[in-house]
């Protein structure tokens, strides 16, 4: 058994009378890649605002490396190693494609200067193919480029954990593929993922292990083809 | 003495039902438009003026003037939504919450300088609704002043016949809660916006027709109201119509009172407009979706 | 580009030195007064338009080191210089208590939050009327002895320089990029480790301290100050010159300063109705031209350029 990189243990949070996640356990190991999937509103997305520190969870912690980050704010999260992309994507409209990557990159390096560190984003941005953007605004990228430009911000703050959530949401398959080959090039080259997707076949394909949410609660994790043979999923799925 | 509290008193009452119609227009146009609207002081402003005028120069009988200033003031307010309101709906518009504050507030600006220049910079005083006082007991109070407490009770009783019991109302409520969800129901928001802010308009400009006759009426007597409403939207939370009229009320008591009672007479008076302040700055601190609200408002 | 923007600059700087031989003192005066109005203008400019923090206290704060300085050199004697120095820390420790209390404030309950803080000063500054001097107004003491315009001229001139080569450093280093980075999306930003905190509360410490400073000179310049300084309407011309300057610009402040300054004075018959007609302008630049009114036309001129030097870059 590998090392285990994130634990989270019995974590619970309520948004007033709401309780967006109950009880919730799992372990990640060091680059693995979890899949996280569960109905509309069974938490994920809550879970991985705990993780990094948006929200705080009500009771239950969460360990990385040995060390409690569920008190931390986020941006210490950010600085211990774990970078995240959002939902709905939130890249900064009104900055260059390259002022949107240098913001992880000088909070990272307290003495790096922009000059310094361009090489490295000028690789990323290669790499996600979108160097030739470097100069245009964000306000001005299509969606599908929003979402490389917020994988490749994350990729300059060089985090062991990356959370993705929903990356596929709303992007055109052929950019799907290409985020699935940065995925699997990421992950071959040692990162760690947590990924949640409503889309099935990419996240089935991805994953090693995946979690299955409902209602705030864990109600099945093991590997894609147990889980796919799993009675309680599909009936959270399917059932009402 | 006991005369004079009574006296301080009833014109807290008389403040706090003016400033009430203030905030409520201003309350109206937040919960809809999620807008502050910093050009209310203005508004109102001009309500005083037009009534003042259509009194004064064409001989409109004093309260017919005060409701033609109203309505001509409605139709203003619909003007500058559309031109320049509407862009942040429309999505025209980038940072909409600074836009909305500086488009105001620039307008604020200008109608003040505008005033300035077409009325002139001297104080003028709408004519008496009726004339001469009347005694209870061993107090007198003017006529007008019973005349505008009714006059504003009577308005604020119909705004809030409207927004709670028709129609239309149904509609700012629907908007104000939930824009999308009201579009797809068959509500156009746009409409709603022009009418929130053509309403929330006009209950300023009621509020200064209605101070016409009492206190003196020139270019910046906006000034010192609008930064009143501010203070009441924020106690009553941003959006309540309940906590807007009490928090309305209490403002009126507590600055005519509280002068009274401060011990250094001179510091008390220039303290007065300080109390309400303090309010706004320590809801804001400790309870920023105010006193009576229930959740936080903003512009997505 | 880069070669246009150095001869702009160093044709306005000789402007500017030689300005004192060709002026008389009352069109000096003016020039004086637009470069105090540059340095608030600029200022707010890094805190609103950088950092994204619309705050109405700007004239408050400018008051703040403007009072401070002139109290404490009727009180204690000390040399102006030192005053207004310390007038700027004063400045700066009150942005730093209202940055603080204002972190989770945006939007309007910000806007609404610095109005009544900078009224409650105004109201204040009122009424203790035996130590402030009320609106009967505070005379005081001169920052030199001369009697000599041309000194104070070049004093001001000499901190608008400096501050504004302080406040480019700023917007082009890490720290303006922080600052934009927050103004943008503070949820995104904290997860790509900026310290949000840190950075708000130091967009209010840096901007309040070159109000302060302002404020400081002005009063002993004028040398007769009254709480009307922080009146809405001082605000309103500050936000003006910045947002027809362009907001995002420190240069399009600092010109949207002078040309309004300039303006209002070459109006000067015109009275009310060049008030009607800025308030106007404002209005209608922001509905139209959100980037302002001179920083697009300064784009457009050296786009042209840019194409001629695009190797050069």
């Amino acid at each position: 058994m590998k090392k285990h990189m994130l634990k989270v243990s019995r974590v619970t949070k309520r948004f007033g009378g709401l309780t967006a996640l109950e009880n919730v356990s799992f372990r990640v190991a060091e680059n693995e890649l979890l899949g996280v999937i569960g109905p509309n509103g069974s938490g994920k997305t809550t879970l991985i605002n705990l993780i990094n520190g948006i929200h705080k969870p009500d009771n239950g912690d969460i360990i990385f490396r040995d060390m409690p980050i569920h008190r931390l704010s986020s941006y210490k999260i950010a600085q211990k190693g774990i970078g995240r992309t959002f939902q709905v994507t939130r890249v900064f409209r009104r900055m260059s494609v390259m002022e949107n990557m240098m913001v992880p990159a000088l909070s990272i390096s307290k003495s790096g200067t922009q000059e310094a560190l361009l090489p490295k984003a000028l690789e990323i941005l290669a790499l996600l193919k979108i160097v030739h953007l470097k100069d245009e605004y964000g306000r001005s990228l299509s969606g599908g480029q929003h979402k490389l430009l917020e994988l490749g911000r994350v990729l300059m703050l060089d985090p062991d954990l990356i959370l993705l959530d929903e990356p596929f949401a709303g992007v055109h398959p052929e950019l799907k593929a290409d985020l699935h080959d940065h995925i699997r090039k990421l992950h071959d080259r040692g990162k760690t993922f947590i990924l949640i997707s409503h889309d099935m076949h990419s996240i089935f394909s991805l994953s090693q292990r995946l979690m299955v949410l409902s209602s705030g609660e864990k109600i099945a994790h093991g590997t894609p083809e147990e889980i796919r043979k799993n009675e309680e999923v599909i009936e959270a799925y399917l059932g009402n | 003495m006991t005369e004079y509290l009574i006296l301080q008193a009833l014109n807290g009452l008389i403040i706090g039902l003016i400033y009430a119609l203030m905030a409520l227009g201003l309350t109206l146009i937040f919960s809809v438009l999620k807008i502050v609207n910093f050009a209310h002081g203005e508004l109102y402003m001009l309500g005083a003026y037009f009534s003042y005028y259509l009194a004064k120069m064409f001989g409109f009988p004093p309260v017919l003037a005060v409701l033609s200033s109203i309505i001509i003031v409605f139709f203003l307010g619909v003007v500058i939504e559309v031109l320049f309101l509407r862009p942040v709906y429309t999505g025209a518009v980038e940072r909409k919450d600074e836009y909305a504050i500086l488009i105001t507030f620039g307008l604020s600006i200008f109608l003040q300088n505008l005033a300035l220049f077409v009325f002139g910079p001297w104080t003028r005083r709408s004519p008496s609704f009726v004339s001469g006082t009347t005694s209870f007991c061993s107090l007198s109070i003017s006529n007008d002043r019973l005349v505008v407490s009714a006059l504003a009770i009577v308005f604020m009783v119909a705004t809030l016949i409207i927004i709670g019991r028709t129609f239309i109302g149904k509609g700012l409520r629907a908007v104000s809660q939930d824009r999308e969800a009201a579009a797809i129901a068959g509500i156009n928001p746009f409409k709603m916006n022009l009418l929130a802010f053509g309403a929330g308009s006009a209950l300023a400009a009621a509020g200064g027709a209605l101070i016409g006759p009492i206190f003196l009426i020139f270019p910046t007597m906006g000034a010192m109201p609008v930064i009143k409403s501010f203070v009441i939207i924020v106690l009553g939370g941003m959006g309540s119509i309940k906590g807007c009229i009490i928090a309305s009320l209490i403002l009126g008591e507590a600055e005519s009172l509280g002068s009274v009672l401060f011990p250094d007479l001179t510091r008390g008076l220039a303290y007065k407009n300080a109390i309400g302040l303090l309010f706004l700055v320590v809801v804001l601190l400790l309870k920023p979706t105010g006193l009576f609200g229930e959740k936080h408002v903003r512009m997505k | 580009m880069k070669n246009l923007n150095r001869l702009i600059l160093m044709g306005l700087l000789s402007a500017a030195a030689l300005l004192p031989f060709a002026m008389d003192g009352y069109w000096l005066h003016i020039i004086i007064i637009a470069y105090y109005y540059a340095l608030l203008a600029s200022s707010w400019c890094l805190l609103a338009g950088y950092a994204g923090q619309f705050s109405f206290a700007h004239a408050a704060l400018a008051a703040v080191g403007a009072y401070t300085s002139a109290l404490l050199v009727l009180n204690t004697g000390i040399s102006p210089v030192y005053s207004i120095i310390i007038g700027s820390f004063a400045a700066a420790g009150v942005g730093l208590v209202i940055g603080f209390l204002c972190l989770r404030l945006q939007g309007p309950y910000l806007a609404l939050f610095t109005i009544a803080y900078s009224e409650i000063f105004r109201i204040v500054l009122n009424a203790e009327y035996r130590y402030t001097g009320g609106n009967f107004g505070l005379n005081v003491p001169p920052l030199f002895a001369r009697e000599s315009r041309i000194l104070y001229y070049y004093t001001i001139l000499g901190i608008l320089i400096l501050s504004l080569v302080v406040m480019h450093k700023i917007v082009t280093s890490r720290l303006g990029l922080f600052f934009r980075a927050v103004r943008e999306d503070e949820d995104a930003a904290a997860t790509l480790g900026v310290n949000v905190v840190k950075y708000k509360i130091l967009a209010f410490v840096i901007t309040s301290f070159f109000a302060g400073l302002a404020g400081g000179f002005y009063a002993h310049y004028v040398r007769i100050l009254t709480p009307n300084i922080i009146q809405l309407p001082q605000m309103g011309l500050i936000i003006a010159m910045v947002v027809i300057g362009g907001i995002e610009s420190l240069a399009g402040a600092v010109a949207g300063a002078f040309i309004l300054q300039l303006a209002a004075e070459y109006l000067r018959d015109y009275e009310e109705l060049r008030w009607v007609f800025f308030g106007l302008l404002l209005v209608i630049t922001l509905r139209f031209s959100q980037n302002g009114l001179i920083y697009p036309i300064y784009k457009r001129l050296t786009k042209k350029n840019e194409k001629t030097h695009a190797e050069s870059e």
